[in-house]
Order: C-alpha cells, then structure tokens, then sequence
C-alpha cells in the first residue's frame, strides 16, 4: 500500500465570516442551510425526525433542550439512510 | 448516531437492511433499488464553496443516486474545515485531503483501498428538498 500524506490546508476551519457566506449562498441556491457550534448540537437535530422538516425551528428549540446538553460525539458521516 | 437510528422505533433504517446484503448483494438489483431512494438520506459532503456548490466524492457512488435524485429528504452534516473558495479548490480537497484519509480507511476496513472515482457537484436545488447543518467542529474528512 502506498501512503498518501493529506494536505492539512483543507484541514483548516472556515471562519465565521466564510461560514455565513456559505450560508447565504446555499440558501439562495434553494439548500436550507443552518450553522451549529458543535457535534452535540448537530447529533441532536439530526436525530429528532419532527424537526426534520424545520431545522431552524429546531435549532431555536435546542436551547431548551435536554439534546443540546449531551456530548455524545457524532459518528463518522458514512451514509445513513432511512425510510 | 448510526446506532440511534438502527435502534429507535422511529424510523425504518436501511442500513441494515444494506448490511444484511452484504458486497455482492449491494450490486445486485435489489441492492441499488434499496440505496437509490430513500425517504431521508442523512450524511456529508466533500466541500462547500463560497458560492453555494457542493462537492460529493464516492469511490462506488452507492450515495449518489439519492442525493442527486433519488432520496425525497437530505440531510448533509458538514464540518466547517470542508468550506472551499470555488470548485477547483473543492476538487483538490477531494484528491489531496480525503481521498488519502478515506483510502487508508478502507485499507484498514477492508483491506483495499478507495479513490473519488465518481464526483458529484451540486448547484441547485429545488427548496425544501435539501437541507445543510454546518457545524463549527471539523467532522469526518
């Protein structure tokens, strides 16, 4: 097997600036786009299917939320998928 | 998450379903139909540009019918260190950041390894189908 060494420059966060930049952009693109500050919080939207259909209804929600406390860190992002 | 999902009343997970074909079965055509279309799809992308396309890198594309199509509902968790300035940025991050990672993963996984053979960009789409929860953590790569 031959090592392949990641180029660390796209290891880098974007900053808050970048971040809402993105956010303005996929919305204008017709993606729904939300910001959260961690795994915890996003595990938790993630997870609550009546809020599927209005995360920012449920990102208001965390604040109040049991969720939003937790740390449970979020696995790796391979496919899942429901029905 | 995965175990949440595969456990809860709540939903009807494929994921096992997809398991329980195993490698062969994946490719037959129950296997595809099966990971074609879901009803949600919850998963991540590659890279984000500042201009609102979205970069998805698959060695097999098993994921990429549905988020192209397929699925009704996607859901994509992206760690803020996948924002790119354009798409020539975001097609070097797939080649020089996570197809290493995601090839060294599958060797230890699997055994073999695994590059972006097929790649997905996304300019549009239609509102309410797609929605992007950016996370201010570096996630997955």
């Amino acid at each position: 097997m031959t090592t392949l060494i990641p180029n660390t420059e796209f290891a880098r966060l974007a900053s808050d600036e970048d971040i809402a930049t993105v956010v303005t952009a996929l919305t204008a693109k017709g993606m729904a786009a939300s910001v959260v500050e961690n795994r915890a919080e996003a595990r938790c939207l993630t997870c609550c299917p009546e809020e599927q259909k209005s995360i920012q209804h449920c990102h208001r929600r965390l604040r109040y939320s049991v969720c939003a406390r937790r740390s449970v860190p979020l696995l790796a992002m391979s496919l899942y998928v429901l029905r | 998450m995965r175990e949440e999902i595969s456990t809860s009343s709540r939903y009807v997970p494929l994921r096992p379903q997809i398991d329980k074909l195993g490698r062969e079965g994946r490719t037959s055509r129950a296997g595809r139909t099966l990971m074609a279309s879901p009803e949600y799809v919850i998963g991540s992308v590659h890279a984000i540009t500042h201009q609102g396309q979205v970069l998805i890198a698959s060695g097999s594309g098993s994921q990429l019918a549905g988020y192209a199509f397929g699925a009704s509902h996607i859901i994509w968790v992206v760690g803020a260190q996948k924002i790119v300035r354009n798409v020539d940025e975001g097609l070097r991050r797939i080649w020089e950041y996570s197809y290493p990672l995601e090839n060294e993963r599958m060797h230890a996984l699997y055994g073999t390894g695994s590059f972006p053979a097929k790649i997905l960009l996304v300019e549009g789409e239609m509102p309410g189908r797609i929605s992007v929860l950016l996370v201010k953590e570096a996630l997955g790569f």
